[in-house]
């Protein structure tokens, strides 16, 4: 029987950015930039798509972006093997409310295509995939609250039906008004990537 | 494995799916051009409820207050109660899980609540409110992965269906629970934020769309409601209809190529095909609905992908010319009039389609082909944000 482990995992909350439980940034409220920014320039990417993102795709990529770093060593490398999980509770509710703003009144109408484009909440889930390189499932979910249990059912059985799938890419991706709620990991079937196992406790421990 | 135990479709074209199914085999259509609807600047070409039938249907309900419901849940709750009215079963024991695959919800609440609270812009509110009119305990589920969402609800209703290996490892380590019931019901309303968007994109046709021909030029919106019930195989005890029609596979893979437009390599499609069709024998395929939204890309890519699956011999047609692109209904919807129309040995032809037209030669089906001894079918979708979708619904006598 398989056996599911976390191989890594991070956080960003409004005032910290951690990985694996150690904290790597937090935020300075001098700081002139968004909080996002100051991690991305903290983690030392070259990704300049990231700029054009929105906010939700943008704490995902910065969320991935540490822990994927063990699993990029062929960086050209097509992953069928893995899937990606998001969830949330706010949708795309941040973009929603900007595009709105772009077609609200007659006499000041803009709608424009690179800001409908993120009005999907599982854009986030497509940025990720081309970051890297990821060809397996990849679904989002929308729930009120993150609920241990079922994050852990909806990971579960996307590896239970896709035999082929030894990785995930899961996480809780939420952005609306200022407030930064994610929490990423990579959930593995290969005991020897496992730094604790996949259970209600640990999750729990992670996430709150 | 499961099985479907009864479905319903709320459309312009009708509120059960066997009116739908009649108006699509009759050749009719809804889509209609409003030079001012919106408050948008200019014309569009889709296929819109008409309020007052909305109305009409709900006020028919037992108990409710129509006040209390936007119109968005108002086609949800009438969809979910054609297709519950046809089965003995309770939705409000708690062996039923809700499943919604949605895009934008009420989003047209944005613009003007209209005295609803600002959580009905929430997905999973909504997803409360359709679920508790029915009484049902659980929490429900929202799907929502753009336009494939519809077959990602369906895809995911089987993963929470009780199967006899016992307990799931989920189930062990969790606590959480398996149904014998899922609702998947899908639901889109449009409104200026949709369509100025697909505007803004330079997407949509400004007649009705014509998937597959040359001359296509972009797609049309539609709104409906679908909702199919489906049943754990191992749990069934309701009285099964004369036919069963049963959810063979489903499977979603990624392109990783592109956030709003299809693979030129149709990848994801492609895979996502081989996948579902994986342990069928092919043979028995009458035809493939596919996605076929207009656009010049979706129909070249899905052209692509059946070629490089080896199915390109097989009639293959689109709906959307009968409902317009119905976003997170359409996967839902698509598979209700496909599995009527399995069942009565038809394959529906492509309204629109003139003079095929796309990458990779395809077999755009004409409603004249026989498919008298095939008892399958295969159903693509593809969508922003690179997903890419794939059911086989198989019929056994």
């Amino acid at each position: 029987m398989k056996t599911y482990h976390i191989a890594s995992y991070s956080k960003i909350t409004p005032t910290e950015f951690c990985v694996n439980g150690d904290k790597m940034l937090l935020r300075n409220p001098e700081s002139q930039d968004l909080w996002l920014h100051d991690i991305y320039r903290a983690l030392n990417m070259n990704y300049p798509k990231f700029f054009k993102m929105d906010k939700l795709c943008k704490s995902g990529i910065l969320a991935a972006e540490p822990i994927m770093q063990n699993f990029m060593v062929k960086p050209d490398e097509i992953k069928t093997n893995w899937a990606i999980i998001g969830m949330n509770s706010v949708s795309s509710l941040d973009d929603d409310t900007e595009y709105q703003a772009t077609i609200q009144n007659e006499n000041n109408y803009f709608p424009s295509p690179s800001v409908f484009v993120y009005t999907l909440p599982n854009i986030v889930i497509g940025e990720l995939a081309i970051k890297y390189k990821i060809q397996g499932e990849t679904s989002f979910y929308i729930e009120q609250l993150f609920n241990t249990p079922s994050f852990i059912t909806n990971v579960i059985k996307t590896f239970e039906v896709n035999p082929q799938i030894e990785y995930a890419l899961c996480g809780w991706i939420d952005y609306y008004e200022e407030n930064c709620d994610v929490m990423m990991m990579v959930i593995t079937t290969h005991p020897d990537k496992s730094i604790i196992e996949l259970n209600e406790t640990n999750i729990n421990q992670i996430y709150y | 494995m499961m099985n479907m135990l009864s479905h319903n479709i709320v459309s312009p074209l009708g509120f059960s799916s066997s009116e739908n199914y009649q108006a699509v085999c009759a050749g009719k259509s809804d889509l209609t051009i409003y030079s001012s609807k919106f408050g948008l600047p200019g014309p569009f070409c889709a296929s819109l409820m008409n309020d007052e039938k909305i109305e009409d249907y709900f006020s028919a309900l037992p108990h409710t207050d129509t006040t209390i419901y936007t119109r968005f849940e108002k086609m949800a709750i009438l969809s979910v109660q054609g297709a519950v009215a046809q089965t003995s079963i309770d939705l409000a024991s708690p062996d039923v899980l809700f499943i919604l695959s949605t895009t934008k919800g009420n989003v047209d609440l944005l613009e003007d609540l209209r005295g609803f609270e600002k959580e009905r812009l929430y997905l999973w509110r909504s997803a409360q409110l359709i679920s508790r009119f029915f009484n049902n305990p659980n929490e429900p589920l929202v799907v929502s992965n753009a336009c494939i969402s519809g077959c990602a609800a369906q895809i995911a209703a089987e993963r929470f269906l009780y199967h006899p290996s016992g307990e799931t490892i989920a189930e062990k380590s969790d606590g959480h629970r398996t149904y014998h019931y899922v609702v998947v019901v899908g639901a889109e309303v449009l409104s200026k934020f949709i369509i100025s968007g697909f505007q803004s994109f330079k997407a949509l046709s400004p007649e009705r769309c014509k998937p597959f021909d040359a001359e296509r030029c972009g797609l049309n919106l539609g709104e409906a409601a679908a909702t199919i019930i489906y049943e754990s195989t191992y749990t069934s005890n309701t009285s099964a209809p004369s036919d069963v029609i049963s959810f063979h596979a489903g499977a979603i893979c990624n392109d990783a190529n592109h956030i709003s437009g299809p693979s030129r390599t149709a990848e994801g499609q492609y895979r996502a095909i081989m996948q579902a069709t994986k342990n069928l024998n092919l043979e028995r395929l009458a035809f493939v609905n596919a996605h076929g939204t207009a656009t010049l890309y979706n129909d070249d890519m899905e052209s692509i992908a059946l070629h490089r699956a080896a199915l390109s011999h097989l009639p293959v047609n689109s709906l959307k010319s009968y409902f317009g692109h119905t976003l997170g209904a359409a996967g839902v919807l698509e598979v209700i009039i496909s599995t009527l129309a399995l069942q009565n040995h038809h394959i529906i032809k492509t309204l629109g389609c003139d003079v095929p037209g796309t990458a990779q030669k395809i077999h755009v089906a004409d409603g004249k082909e026989d498919c008298s001894k095939k008892d399958a079918f295969l159903k693509m979708i593809s969508g922003f944000g690179g997903g890419n979708a794939a059911i086989a619904i198989t019929m056994r006598h």
